[in-house]
């Protein structure tokens, strides 16, 4: 069979055919056995990459101002390791490997990184990409749970990245067993099928579509049973990881890959869980970052309802349909309901202040008091009254003048 | 729990019958429109703006911001 021919297109990330050294050293820096990404970020936030490259590649890694601690605290033998590898890779060849095949290699603060990383707490340095990156660029809801998912909550997490992605949301998840894949198959089209990860794939010409984050290289499927899934986030989607080719899915590298599932979310759905797991890190991932999060609820007796329904005592929204996660991300068919007003004029000051502060633009509760000047109090007041008769809608956070012109663009959360 | 002033009763009611409120969401409110008077060192009956604002308070979450961290 003839070995189909790769096209050596410039890949996004570079200048046509250019190689940049940055992202040829952070990728080689991040092969190394005991470097992990706080390493490789922090060699590339100060700079000092190729310094690091050049001590590793000459066996003094620990004499690096980088790399000296992760050398302390790893054994002798990884350290040894470590040298053997800094000898046998040259960067710029690891760079083209990473590009083969249609894989781009991003670097944080380069054109092409990922807008959403941006500014994160602690975005990669370095992040490898496979298939359709502009999913990103819509609406974006991570679907995450337990590897030990019952029936039914597998049922609800197909269910659920199906209607998320009809109404065109991007549906983020780690491609684990359980409640990840479940929710990947349903945003790619499939009815819930115990025991089946297949199915066609989906339409590639829409906007939005499945974004995997995993733990391991782009090139390794785990688990081996996703890997139809595998192919098919990629082919509908974008598949995402900050670990290089060939690297396993080492356990530690789990809760890292959760961190940038909640930094490309606007919302996390946590469908099932128990009381610790890699799913409650990811909602901690997501507080760091503002980011909201919503519980499905369970029997009080379940243990993969157990995680879930302590988030939602702690305040966590509480998913009773879809429409809560559309909701939450500014989406959702209710567009605020506006009655028909046919009230007389409204003659209270402060009412008026309000109703002219809204004048044809939404705003949120502190904008509306800012644009008043009135105080807290008496604008809530205002607003109760305004939205009883009928004047005022409100929705996701957002208040609006009903019957007003005014611009209805989707807005982010506030 | 806190009586409420006449403006604030109204206030209630108008939301009540919106259907924005529901019985159990009252109770909370209520709580909420308290604290703030507690806050404000404000004696009972609670007034319009504390429960108006307990109102908009509630509304205002669309998920996370009312989760511990």
């Amino acid at each position: 069979m003839n070995a189909p021919i790769t096209p050596t297109e410039p890949a996004a990330d570079g200048p046509m055919g250019a190689l940049d050294p940055e992202a040829a050293l952070l990728v080689a820096l991040a092969s190394l056995p005991g470097i992990g990404p706080a390493t490789v970020w922090r060699c590339h936030r100060e700079g000092e990459a190729e310094r690091a490259w050049s001590a590793a590649s000459n066996g003094r890694p620990g004499t690096n101002r980088m790399l000296a601690g992760p050398v302390g605290r790893m054994g002798a033998a990884t350290a040894a390791r470590l040298v053997d590898a800094a000898r046998s890779l040259d960067p710029m060849t690891e760079l083209s490997r990473h590009r083969a095949h249609g894989r781009r290699v991003l670097v944080h603060g380069r054109a092409g990184y990922p807008e959403r990383l941006r500014h994160d707490p602690a975005p990669p340095a370095v992040l490898f990409v496979e298939g359709r990156g502009e999913v990103l660029a819509q609406p974006t809801v991570a679907v995450v749970g337990t590897r030990n998912a019952t029936r039914a909550g597998r049922e609800l997490a197909v269910h659920l990245g199906g209607e998320l992605a009809e109404a065109g949301v991007s549906v983020v998840s780690g491609l684990a067993l359980g409640i990840d894949g479940a929710a990947h198959q349903g945003a790619l089209g499939d009815r819930y099928r115990p025991g089946s990860s297949g199915g066609a794939d989906a339409a590639p010409h829409r906007a939005a579509g499945p974004v995997g984050v995993v733990a391991s290289g782009l090139d390794i499927v785990y688990p081996r049973r996703h890997a139809e899934l595998h192919r098919r986030v990629v082919a509908g989607g974008v598949l995402l990881s900050e670990t290089p080719l060939g690297h396993r899915p080492m356990a530690w590298r789990f809760p890292a890959r959760n961190r940038i599932i909640a930094g490309l979310a606007d919302a996390v759905v946590v469908v099932e869980s128990r009381s610790a797991g890699g799913s409650m890190l990811t909602v901690n991932e997501a507080l760091d970052r503002g980011v909201a999060v919503l519980a499905v609820p369970g029997h009080p007796t379940a243990p993969a309802a157990a995680g879930t329904n302590d988030l939602i005592f702690d305040g966590a929204t509480i998913v009773r349909s879809t429409d809560d996660v559309l909701h939450a991300v500014g989406l959702g068919g209710s567009s605020p309901s506006c009655p028909d007003p046919g009230p007389p004029e409204v003659t209270d000051p402060a009412a008026r202040s309000v109703l002219d502060a809204l004048g044809d633009t939404p705003a949120s509760l502190p904008e509306v008091v800012a644009r008043t000047g009135l105080d807290l109090g008496e604008v809530s007041r205002a607003l109760v009254e305004l939205e009883g008769s009928g004047r005022v809608a409100r929705s996701a956070g957002w208040y609006e003048r009903c019957g007003g012109g005014g611009n209805r663009t989707r807005r982010s959360v506030p | 729990m806190g009586s409420l002033d006449d403006a604030a009763r109204e206030l209630l009611a108008t939301a009540l019958q919106g259907g924005r409120l529901s019985a159990r969401g009252l109770d909370r409110v209520r709580r909420v429109a308290l604290t703030l008077a507690d806050l404000a060192e404000h004696d009972p009956p609670l007034t319009a703006g504390q429960v108006g604002t307990a109102l908009q308070l509630r509304a205002e979450a669309p998920g996370g911001q009312g989760l511990a961290a």
